[in-house]
């Protein structure tokens, strides 16, 4: 008895599933709902309607004493159970032999139920198989009645107690009112109501994955076949479950939930054991009245032949019983659920995104606190109507802790695990990152890492890449002049002949002391060992002061919004020691989110965050102690030098780690961090004479980068991308990872979810990025999450934190901060790109899910630039008249033609031809325009200018649809 | 070019403004070779037309003025296109332009903002005074007296002048032009003189406003017969502007368009000469002149008129044999009536150089019967009809 009305609570709500076991959860959800009770249930509604209708309802009078009789024994033998499975394994055998007396069919049917409820009541091992037997069953769908033997299995053991209960929602209100009973039906109103609701919205919120719709329409039939066949038991029971005609769902996890319900209570819950003997006292006293009630209740099904009458008969009888029995409470329960659902718009994202956000936090079962609570998040932030019921199922204990547990769990699980979700771009991008591996399964098996392939694939890239080569930065100065011609391998071993290597090392030491002594306290250190000499280490430490100095620079100036480059900075400061010391503090993390990381891809993204929070911390702890900030980042900052040594192999390696991005992408990357590079030692030449104009150099690119965003990030990526190649790269995989997906969640948080869900989710994920930070400045941070944080110079921790936020609220100059940055942390840059989101571009197109990367638009924009200022440089009309002197000069001054066939174009011009604009340009840059002294080449557009300067009527080669022109 | 056959400059290409007779406010922009053939169009009478004009309670449509003497098909459509689009077109100078979108349509692109006969009348002034169309050998005509006023505000108001050689006519219908008998501006009073002068000879002759616009190269027969003449005889002699020796097959060479002159010259010299001879500040780098004096007779030539013999030289073998060879036909039937006729459009050359045309148009008759024209008699009669 006590199983039943637990099992029918459990049933009902999913909530209920959870909150007993994580184990059961999952079996309930996908298992059992669809198969069987779509199969299983039809055929049985023929057998069972036909028999039920007029003959068996005595016989079922009778049945249902025997079953009381029964029922308590099974409810005895159930608690009893609780303690050793075996005994409830026997009574449930029993209680299977005594239906069957009643009934040949139903004995033929019960026998398979029985056992299997046995083995889900008696231990977890038995349930398994359970499931697959009935999964198999409904698979087979052969014969009615073992079908309907499944079904009824799932119920028999409630049925044992269900007909009791249902008499007892019927009868008790009538008769015998207890507390039991009023539980009873509870529960079964709830699963009534929230059948009928929840399954629907379930298909709605999970749509694709979870939801069933051809379980759906089975689900009433059960109900009535299980009346006729199993007879009055059955159909009560039945009568509770079909109210929501797609309870099949309801069923499979009803049976789990039963199954868990059992265990939950032999495990730890005394209260539902109590309340089940309750009920089991009560269903006796029900049973007895049931038989009254069947006369009553089997006329109604009878006529209500169709699942829809039958529901109605069972909601006026549950509105009955809770008149007479603890009705406050199931009435209360069944609007929450009406509302609920009414109240949620749901958004085609959430559709979307609801079934990923479930399993992410339901997959995390450490304990069942944390179960519950996440399910009464997913259930809420999903579907409203399934938390409802769970709350309605544990009682009012259930729901008051679990909400309060829940921010904190959800904190500690979900931050990883938000972190999954990806926008649509920067899931295609992690797509496009992807690397296929094809070969035979025992090839794949054999195969090594696919990280090791990669990095092998990469590395061969890398190698036969020209611009890859480092070497070859520093010979060629322009961009321009390296672009057009492509530096081949033999030409950048023929520089490492010249030795340019090391001229690049100079360049970078040259860099390094001067910013460290004016600009930071910390830097006078590092400055020391600078003079020493350029070893890579003191490189290292040279960045790394050049990077704060930045950092500093920024968060000085208001305009630069500096908040999340520091974080990144500061990770991509971090050396390997400094990594392993975060992993080491923050192992817990890191351990939960490695298991559930699915995919390499969602390793990478999980790894960051911890980083990003270790980070922040060392952060925090730097920064009210100059001094350990920049003894730590010499040891940890590898110099630009060393990058571009690096590059072949652990660039293509930190690339595809960050950005997850195509081949092409990494290439133009690889190319734009190596121009970054060049810009950088250039700069660092020209200021290398004396320490002070290296200062002022490595200041320079910063404010240079600031004021130009598209000059700039090219800038802070080769940056990135050095300090990138100096740590290891499986280090850098999780750096990168952390900031950006710190910095997309918090936004997905409090567009999405804070929004609905209040302050939790977004406090959670700030959490994440402030934990290493003091609480004070998580307490900040959450305040401010809205609100701009202003970048706080000491605060550079308190800034990362803040930054999603500020990014929300379209702080534009924070992210330009970040830009600047880049010298010192262009690792930082990368690390954004890949993960889709970086600071400048965040504010805007960071909406909920993760930013979008932006290095491809990065490119763009710099040639975008360089082609505006081309322009720009183009228009003044001096410059203009003396390029049209020169070309009327070149055209007039044009010998005449011989041949009047093919004038010149002075002539076509004089004859008013249209001018081909292409063919003119061509023949200017054909030597004309240096005949006439014009050192130069003129585009077709500038002609066009010319011509329409002189009256000359000129035309495109191809008119506008594309095709040749054919007359004029 | 090169892999596009080049053509002659056509006798006649016109952009037109298109004014409905119901509702004067609607209004429409187009070019066409033929004017008279393209309002039938409009009106109905004949395939093609645009839908724009479509609407029967619209009709019928006027053209009240249009743009004549395109260079090219090309030249014409493009100022079209401008005066159509003046909001966008970037021959206008953002400083000065006159019409300026306010909207945007659904696609993103500025609105064309609606159209008025006043915005139309501004735009095309201004258009006939950006660089870009300012050298084009192009003539004004107004067939409306109310639009003609509006023009003359417009030049009253508009703080630039257009260039003093840009012909303006007006071709009203008879009663108008008796009601307006000193219509012209101070550029275009020459020709209209000429013009009423003609039309006051002709009463009886209805032909006004665009169908009056010569459609082919009959205006310029004497001219055409001259140049032909000069090359077939080899007559060229010395350039008029450098001296030296003009070679026929040599390079290309214009001829002044005074018919009692047969001044030859190379192009280039022909327009550096005419360019130095417009003392313009501009000009000095300019590339196509506008008119000038022939330094061998001293009568004003015009370059577009110049342009448009050589090049029917040149490239319309065909169309100068029809031309020839048709008025060989006419002179024999027609005579000196026919000759009338044409100055009466040719304006300044045809009165003056009658006579003078009578002798080469002689001399090209005999030029025509030589055998190997024989064959292109009946196709310029079809052509001409």
């Amino acid at each position: 008895m006590s199983r039943m009305a637990s099992g029918g609570l459990l049933l009902a709500t999913p909530a209920r599933m959870a909150h007993d076991n994580s184990l059961i959860i999952i079996s309930s959800s996908p298992d059992f709902p669809s198969i069987n009770d779509l199969l299983a249930k039809p055929a049985k509604k023929s057998t069972l309607r036909s028999g039920s209708n007029a003959v068996q309802l005595p016989s079922d009078a009778v049945r249902t004493f025997m079953t009381a009789a029964s029922v308590w024994r099974s409810a005895q033998s159930e608690e009893s159970d609780i303690n050793n499975a075996v005994d409830g394994i026997r009574a449930h055998r029993t209680q299977s032999c005594d239906t069957p007396v009643l009934d040949p069919k139903a004995c033929v049917k019960l026998p398979p139920k029985t056992a299997p409820t046995e083995e889900q009541t008696g231990a977890k091992k038995q349930r398994k198989p359970r499931n697959t037997t009935g999964t198999r069953r409904g698979k087979l769908a052969t014969t009615a009645l073992p079908e309907s033997g499944t079904t009824e299995s799932v119920n028999e053991p409630d049925v044992v107690g269900a007909p009791a209960p249902k008499l007892r929602k019927r009868s008790k209100p009538a008769k015998d009112p207890a507390g039991g009973q009023t539980t009873l039906p509870k529960g079964k109103v709830t699963k009534a109501a929230a059948k009928e609701r929840a399954p629907k919205k379930k298909t709605e919120v999970v749509s694709r994955h979870f939801a069933t719709p051809a379980p759906v329409p089975n689900p009433p039939a059960d109900p009535i076949r299980d009346e006729p066949i199993v007879l009055e038991q059955a159909m009560r029971r039945r009568m509770d479950w079909t109210p929501p005609p797609e309870n099949i769902t309801n069923h499979a996890q009803s049976d789990s939930s039963a199954v868990k319900e059992v265990s939950s209570t032999a495990l730890t819950d005394l209260g539902p054991a109590k309340l089940p003997q309750r009920e089991l006292f009560e269903n006796l006293l029900d049973n007895y009245g049931c038989q009254t009630d069947h006369g009553q209740g089997s006329p109604a099904v009878a006529a209500g032949a169709d699942t829809n009458s039958d529901i109605l008969g069972k909601r006026k009888l549950i509105e009955l019983v809770a008149t007479t029995m603890d009705k406050s409470k199931t009435p209360e329960v069944s609007p929450t659920k009406s509302k609920v659902p009414k109240k949620k718009p749901r958004t085609i994202t959430e559709l979307a995104t609801a079934a990923y956000r479930m399993p992410e936090e339901s997959d995390v079962p450490t304990s069942t606190e944390k179960l519950k609570q996440d399910f009464l998040l997913g259930y809420f932030g999903a579907e409203g109507e399934p938390a409802g019921n769970i709350n309605n199922v544990p009682g009012g204990k259930t729901k008051g802790p679990k909400k309060a547990a829940k921010p904190r769990v959800f904190k500690k699980k979900a931050d990883p695990r938000k972190q999954i979700l990806l926008s649509p771009t920067s899931a295609m991008k992690q797509v496009s990152g992807q690397d296929f591996v094809f070969g035979t399964a025992s090839q794949l098996a054999t195969e090594e890492d696919p990280e090791l392939l990669r990095a092998l694939h990469e590395a061969m890239k890398a190698s036969n890449q020209p611009d890859s080569d480092p070497f070859s930065i520093p010979v060629i100065s322009d961009l321009a002049s390296r672009r057009k011609v492509v530096n081949k391998l033999w030409a950048a071993g023929a520089r490492d002949d010249d030795g340019e290597l090391l001229d690049l090392e100079l360049l970078d030491l040259t860099e390094s002391p001067v910013p460290p002594p004016d600009l930071l306290p910390r830097i006078p250190v590092p400055s020391q060992k600078d003079p020493v000499c350029p070893s890579p280490v003191q490189k290292v430490q040279i960045e790394i002061q050049s990077s704060e100095y930045d950092l500093f620079d920024l968060t000085g100036s208001p305009a630069l919004p500096t908040v999340p480059e520091p974080h990144f900075f500061l990770t991509q400061v971090q050396t390997k020691e400094k990594k392993k010391a975060i992993v080491a503090e923050s192992p817990s993390l890191q351990k939960p989110d490695e298991p559930q990381q699915p995919s390499p891809v969602f390793d990478v993204d999980f790894e960051p965050p911890p980083s990003n929070q270790e980070h922040n911390q060392l952060i925090a702890q730097s920064q009210p102690q100059p001094s350990v900030s920049p003894t730590k980042a010499p040891i940890d900052i590898p110099p630009p030098p060393k990058f571009e040594l690096w590059t072949d192999a652990k660039l293509a390696k930190e690339i595809a780690s960050y950005g997850f991005k195509a081949v092409k992408k990494r290439e133009t990357r690889i190319a734009l961090l190596q121009e970054c590079w060049e810009n950088k030692q250039k700069t660092a030449l020209g200021g290398n004479a004396e320490q002070a104009a290296m200062l002022t150099s490595s200041a320079k690119p910063a404010a240079v980068l600031s004021p130009g965003r598209a000059r700039g990030r090219p800038k802070k990526t080769s940056a990135a991308a050095a300090t990138t190649a100096a740590a290891p790269p499986v280090l850098i995989d999780p750096v990168p990872a952390s900031p950006s997906r710190p910095r997309g969640r918090p936004r997905k948080d409090p567009a999405a979810l804070s929004p609905p869900a209040a302050d939790k989710p977004a406090g959670g994920r700030p959490r994440k990025n402030s934990r290493s930070a003091s609480p004070a400045k998580t307490t900040k941070t959450k305040a401010k999450t809205r609100s701009p944080a202003p970048s706080k110079p000491a605060a550079a921790s308190s800034v990362s934190a803040v930054s999603t936020p500020k990014r929300r609220k379209v702080a534009p100059a924070p992210p330009k901060a970040v830009v600047e940055i880049p010298d010192s942390d262009a690792s930082d840059l990368d690390d954004e790109d890949p993960f889709a989101s970086s600071p400048l571009t965040s504010p805007e197109k960071q909406d909920i899910f993760s930013s979008p990367p932006h290095q491809a638009k990065d490119i763009s924009i710099t040639e975008d630039t360089e082609d505006v200022s081309i322009m720009t440089t183009a228009s003044p009309t001096s410059q203009q008249a003396e390029l049209f002197r020169y070309i009327s000069k070149a055209i007039t001054t044009a010998p005449r033609t011989t041949d009047p066939a093919e004038p010149s174009w002075h002539e076509k011009m004089l004859m008013y031809d249209p001018i081909i604009l292409e063919d003119l340009a061509t023949w200017l840059n054909s030597g004309q325009l240096d005949r006439v002294g014009y050192d130069g080449e003129v585009a077709p557009h500038d002609v066009k200018l010319w011509c329409h300067n002189k009256s000359i009527c000129c035309v495109w080669r191809v008119n506008l649809h594309g095709k040749a022109r054919k007359r004029f | 070019m090169n892999s596009v056959q080049p053509k002659p400059i056509p006798a006649l290409y016109t952009v037109y403004i298109l004014r409905s007779t119901v509702r004067h406010a609607s209004l429409y922009i187009g070019s066409t070779p033929n004017p008279p053939r393209r309002l039938r169009q409009h009106n109905g009478d004949a395939q093609g037309g645009a839908n724009r004009t479509s609407r029967k309670t619209l009709r019928p449509w006027e053209m009240v003025g249009l743009v004549s003497g395109f260079p090219s098909m090309v030249s014409a459509l493009k100022f079209e296109w401008a005066l159509t689009n003046s909001h966008l077109t970037a021959h206008i100078p953002s400083p000065s332009r006159l019409t300026v979108s306010t909207q945007r349509k659904a696609n993103g692109q500025p609105r064309r903002p609606s159209a008025s006969m006043a915005s139309i009348i501004s735009n095309l002034h201004l258009l006939l005074r950006v660089p870009s169309f300012s050298s084009w050998p192009l003539k004004l005509h107004f067939f409306v007296p109310e639009v003609y006023t509006t023009w003359q505000k417009w030049c009253t108001m508009s703080t630039e002048r257009l260039r003093p050689s840009l012909p303006v006519v007006t071709d009203f219908e008879r009663d108008a032009v008796l009601q307006q008998q000193q219509p012209a501006s101070s550029v275009s009073s020459s020709v209209g003189e000429d013009i009423e002068m003609e039309q006051q000879q002709q009463t009886q002759v209805t032909p006004w406003g665009i169908h009056a616009l010569p459609l082919d190269y009959k205006p310029m027969k004497e001219y055409v017969a001259k140049g032909h003449e000069i090359f077939e005889f080899e007559k060229e002699g010395n350039c008029v502007v450098c001296g030296e020796a003009v070679e026929a097959d040599k390079g290309l060479h214009a001829i002044c368009s005074n018919n009692r002159c047969e001044g030859v010259g190379h192009l280039s010299c022909w327009s550096r000469h005419l360019l130095a001879g417009e003392q313009q500040q501009d000009r000095d780098t300019s590339i196509l002149p506008i008119e000038g004096q022939c330094p061998k007779c001293h009568g004003t030539v015009q370059w577009g008129d110049m342009m448009k013999e050589l090049t029917l030289r040149l490239r319309g073998g065909k169309e100068v044999e029809k031309l020839l060879k048709t008025r060989r036909r006419r002179v024999a039937h027609k005579a000196t009536a026919k000759a009338t006729g044409k100055g009466r459009t040719k304006a300044t050359e045809t009165v003056k150089a009658k006579a003078a045309a009578r002798g080469r148009k002689k001399a090209a008759k005999a030029m025509a019967e030589s055998p190997r024209n024989v064959d292109g008699q009946e196709a310029g009669v079809v052509i001409l009809d």
